[in-house]
């Protein structure tokens, strides 16, 4: 488990993290959200012990983070700015890991370059962006480190790649009971990958969430009427928004979802059907809930 | 818990050295160059005098001279310092880009695993390439016919040279890990190389400019502030021994010290910016403010001698430096013309301590310590060796030393006479600006050695008045200060070189061996035990000596330490004269008639700096200066009513004037009571003697009203 107690970090006048606690249970995968300079960066870096905090902790199992090389082997940082040695290519860059992580698996490298596609004897450098990118999943995999930092990782990717990816981070998950924090500006490119996301806003952490959670008891129904529905026709109800493009009404509702159907089909709708909420949704609900106008918050 | 810290990671030393091969590359291309080329061409013209001298063994020095000489040494020292500051910028370089510091920080590597790992990996590298190269020259020399037998000396070669690149790359990690951007470490690597000695340069500067006493002591004592040249020098000159190595080891184990502190410490969020430390930056800006401030200063001094000028540079490169430092900081042009608290302080700071140097607050050049304060003084006086050749006439003993420091004396009645000395000085330091003030002075440089070990030296221009005068005369004539001279204490097989000339011969004659010096040398020495130095006779003749301080000639050569003697003849040297007369050379006196005319140079009295000239072509005035000097007339009836001073130039044979004299040191009898000649007659060097007149008061002379 990765513990964050009452972390902060300031650059100058600038506080990039303040005073935040956050606890990421092992074998979850989690989603670390926010706008440009919310202090995501900041944050995976001090987790990754290559910031040392102002202030607070970042412990792992228990230990701390910064310079403590045995935590370090059992994490993985790739960051947002890749780099890799000028001119070399997999194949070298894999006997630089191999010296630094004991574990480092040539079964798992050579596979995955495989399923990926890549030539490990061609220089990274000629790489496009998404393959440099899938470059550093592979070394992050082979690792065979627990815990994985992905700041920004899916920019990049096309959307095949970003289906294997996810799909790998999901056997990481199940079968080896790996720890993936993904940075990203966009609740849109964690959709059904995160089992927990973060929204870090100006350095602290607006909301933490179990999605199974946020999602359990929010209904999101699209529904069509002879005339334009109105709100009050559903007072019954815990409406978190709705929404009316002429006769379309689409609403997302707390509560039991045969209550929220019968409420609506009481209203005779000329159709009326149940369709999945979105991470951005689901949050956009749960913080209009709060209080947060968080329109300007998400991409 | 926190795992145990790891120094070393074998496979990462490994996986380092095949990556940075280019590297070792570099250096072994250089060294190929510098070394193994280089010994070709000096091996085969070796080769080419080897064969036309077999018996002399060209090729076997030549290798000793090559792997320990200090001549062959100084270009690869110089190369193995590049290398060494470069190897900071290619090895830590990552510390200065972002990218590359996330993705080292964020391994399982410990600090102090890349800095070990990093720098045995230059040290290693650096060292087999050079190594190479160094037994390609082995071997080079060897084909040519040299013997194997200074084998050792390359590897003492290969250490002093890892030394250097070791020593020099300790400290470019160190500007690494206290900067965040390459052209930053250039400028720390810079300070930390030489702000020492540069600040240093600055103090001596501006205390040569504005105190009237002030002489540097030791130049070389600024070089030990500066790791680089301190050990460029000490190995140009062939004194880096086994003390130099040691000092040399110390700083490199302190500096990786230092380095390994810094890396740990460093935040990783500053890279890029200008220091990794900001709360480096006040002590940054003020030492390069300093150094701006001082140079500009003393560049705007020297071209105009002006103060408001001086200060007005001291405040526009204080500024310069200011704007330099800050819009580095802030990385924005604006940025330049911030925080201007801090350059005004230091700008008030540096003006204020030129105001000091300018108004000798500290009393500089009044100091004369107590002669209960000091243990022992040396002292020499400035253009004064023919002075000393016309003092030294009476005692038959002349001595020109390489420095301060070989001719000291600790007898009271000397340390007394040079305080006097000194105290005139100082009354001249408070009338240099009167008028007329200039070439009547003479510049005396005296060194205390005080009785707590220290050493202070002052520099007087001091005017020749009776005072200084009697000083000098018992400072000069002082047993204790001539005992070190004497040659009857001085050890005449150390004599290199023994010449005597004589006013009837037109060649000189030089001792052909060890036999003819000691016979020479012995006669005179018995001689001046019998007669002293007679000064109312003319010379027949003068031997010039030579003497080494050291058996070793080259030693002597090369560390100073020469004696000069100069012996005139009388005719009551019966023990020399005979020598003389065997060796067939004839001793006779200068005539008269090779004196063509006479010049008198004086200055009215000791509150007047103005020199007057006579001049005199009368034989009979130039006779009687000849033969006693007692009486003296001079044909416009100047008579002195005070002590003065004269002196009697005679033009020599070529017509030099009085100007080219002067410069030659010719002026300036320091005695009241001597008249003294210089006379060029055919065959001789340029050559002088004291005549001693009794008082100026009878030499008759009249100042014209």
């Amino acid at each position: 488990m990765i513990e964050i107690q009452g972390l902060k970090k300031s650059f100058g006048d600038i506080a990039a993290v303040a005073s935040l606690s956050l606890e990421i249970p092992t074998g979850s995968i989690f989603g670390l959200v926010g706008t440009n300079g919310a202090g995501k960066s900041t944050l995976l870096r001090m987790i990754a012990g290559i910031y040392r905090p102002d202030a607070g902790t970042v412990t792992i199992d228990g230990a701390p983070v910064y310079e403590n090389m045995d935590v370090k082997r059992n994490m993985f940082y790739i960051s947002d700015d890749v780099y890799y040695f000028r001119s070399a290519n997999m194949e070298e860059m894999r006997a630089y890991y191999k010296c630094i992580y004991p574990d480092f698996s040539d079964t798992v490298f050579e596979g995955l370059a495989h399923a990926f596609d890549l030539d490990t004897k061609r220089r990274i450098a000629t790489f496009s962006k998404g393959m440099t990118r899938q470059a550093m999943l592979i070394f992050a995999f082979a690792s065979q480190a627990r815990y994985l930092l992905l700041d920004e990782t899916f920019d990049g990717l096309d959307p095949v790649m970003r289906q294997a990816v996810k799909k790998l981070l999901s056997i990481g998950v199940s079968d080896h009971n790996v720890t993936p924090i993904i940075a990203s500006h966009s609740l849109r490119e964690l959709e059904d990958i995160c089992d927990r996301v973060g929204l870090l806003h100006k350095g602290g952490m607006v909301l933490d969430m179990d999605v199974e959670s946020m999602e359990t008891g929010m209904h999101k129904v699209q529904c069509a009427f002879a005339e334009e529905a109105q709100r009050e026709w559903f007072e019954a109800l815990d409406i978190l928004s709705f929404e009316n493009r002429g006769r379309l009404c689409t609403m997302v509702a707390a509560g039991d979802e045969k209550e929220i159907m019968a409420a609506i089909e009481a209203r005779k709708p000329q159709f009326a059907e149940r369709i999945p909420l979105t991470l951005e949704e689901l949050f956009v609900s749960k913080m209009e809930g709060i209080g947060y106008e968080i329109k300007d918050l998400l991409v | 818990m926190k795992s145990k810290t790891c120094w070393f990671n074998g496979k990462l030393f490994k996986n380092t050295l095949k990556r940075y091969w280019w590297f070792g590359f570099l250096v072994f291309l250089t060294s190929f160059f510098s070394v193994s080329v280089h010994s070709a061409v000096l091996a085969a013209n070796a080769a080419v005098a080897q064969a036309a001298n077999p018996t002399a063994k060209v090729l076997d020095n030549l290798l000793v001279e090559y792997f320990t000489g200090s001549q062959y040494i100084v270009t690869d020292l110089v190369l193995a310092l590049a290398f060494g500051a470069a190897a900071g910028l290619v090895f830590f370089g990552y510390l200065h880009n972002k990218r590359q510091a996330d993705f080292f920080h964020g391994q399982p590597v410990s600090r102090e695993t890349q800095i070990s790992t990093r720098f045995l990996t230059g040290c290693v590298l650096y060292a087999a390439a050079y190594v190479v190269n160094l037994l390609f020259a082995f071997v080079i020399m060897l084909s040519y016919g040299a013997s194997a037998a200074v084998f050792g000396s390359l590897v003492l070669r290969l250490l002093l040279m890892v030394l250097a690149f070791a020593s020099l790359y300790a400290l470019s990690i160190l500007c690494a890990a206290l900067t965040g951007n390459p052209f930053a470490h250039l400028q720390m690597g810079f300070i930390l190389s030489f702000g020492g000695t540069l600040l240093m340069c600055c103090l001596e500067w501006m205390a040569d400019a504005f105190l009237q006493t002030f002489r540097p002591i030791a130049v070389d004592g600024m070089f030990r502030g500066s790791l680089p040249v301190y050990m460029i020098w000490k190995m140009a000159e062939g004194r880096f021994n086994l003390l130099s190595a040691l000092c040399v080891i110390v700083v490199l184990a302190v500096v990786l010290i230092l380095s390994v502190v810094a890396y740990r410490k460093r935040p990783v969020e500053f890279t890029g910016g200008m220091l990794a430390f900001p709360k480096l930056q006040p002590a940054f800006r003020a030492v390069l403010c300093l150094l701006t401030g001082t140079l500009l200063g003393a560049v705007f001094y020297s071209v105009l001698e002006s103060i408001p000028f001086c200060i007005f540079g001291l405040i526009l490169g204080t500024f310069l430096g200011h704007m330099l430092c800050q819009g580095q900081f802030n990385r924005s042009f604006g940025g330049m013309f911030t925080s201007l608290v801090p350059f005004a302080a230091t700008a008030a700071v540096l003006c204020a301590v030129t105001a000091c140097f300018m108004l000798d607050v500290t009393k500089f050049d009044q100091y004369v310590p107590a002669q209960s304060e000091i243990r022992c003084v040396g002292m020499q006086i400035e253009g004064e060796e023919p002075y000393f050749r016309r003092i030294f006439d009476e005692t038959g003993n002349f001595v020109s030393s390489n420095s301060l420091e070989t001719v000291t004396f600790d007898d009271p009645e000397v340390v007394g006479a040079t305080l006097g000395i000194a105290h005139a000085g100082v009354d001249t330091v408070e009338s240099r600006n009167k008028p007329g003030f200039g070439a009547a002075t003479k510049t005396y440089t005296i060194r205390y050695t005080l009785q707590n070990g220290k050493q202070v030296q002052r520099c007087y221009e001091a005017i020749p008045d009776a005072a200084t005068a009697e000083s000098l005369q018992t400072l000069l004539c002082a047993d204790a200060y001539t005992a070190q001279n004497d040659l009857l204490h001085v050890d005449i097989s150390k004599a290199g070189y023994v010449n005597v000339i004589t006013g009837a011969s037109d060649d000189a004659r030089t001792a052909k061996n060890a036999a003819e010096k000691q016979e020479l040398l012995s006669a005179l020495r018995e001689d001046l035990r019998a007669n002293g130095r007679p000064i109312d006779q003319l010379p027949l003749g003068r031997i010039d000596c030579e003497f080494y301080a050291t058996e070793d000639k080259a030693e002597t050569e090369r560390y100073g330490g020469y004696r000069y003697m100069d012996f005139n003849i009388y005719g009551s040297y019966t023990n020399t004269i005979a020598v003389l007369e065997g060796w067939g050379v004839k001793a006779e006196p200068v005539s008269e008639e090779a004196i063509e005319n006479a010049k008198y140079l004086y200055i009215r009295s000791a509150d007047q700096y103005e020199n007057i000239l006579f001049e005199t072509e009368d034989p009979a005035q130039i006779r009687t200066i000849l033969q006693s000097g007692q009486v003296f007339s001079v044909s416009n009836n100047m008579t002195l009513t005070e002590p003065v001073y004269i002196e009697v130039l005679m033009e020599d044979e070529n017509g030099m004037s009085l100007e080219q004299m002067e410069k030659q040191g010719y002026q300036y009898a320091l005695s009241s009571s001597r008249v003294t000649m210089e006379t060029k007659a055919a065959g001789f060097a340029s050559y002088q003697y004291n005549v001693r007149l009794g008082g100026l008061d009878k030499l008759g002379v009249v100042i014209p009203g």
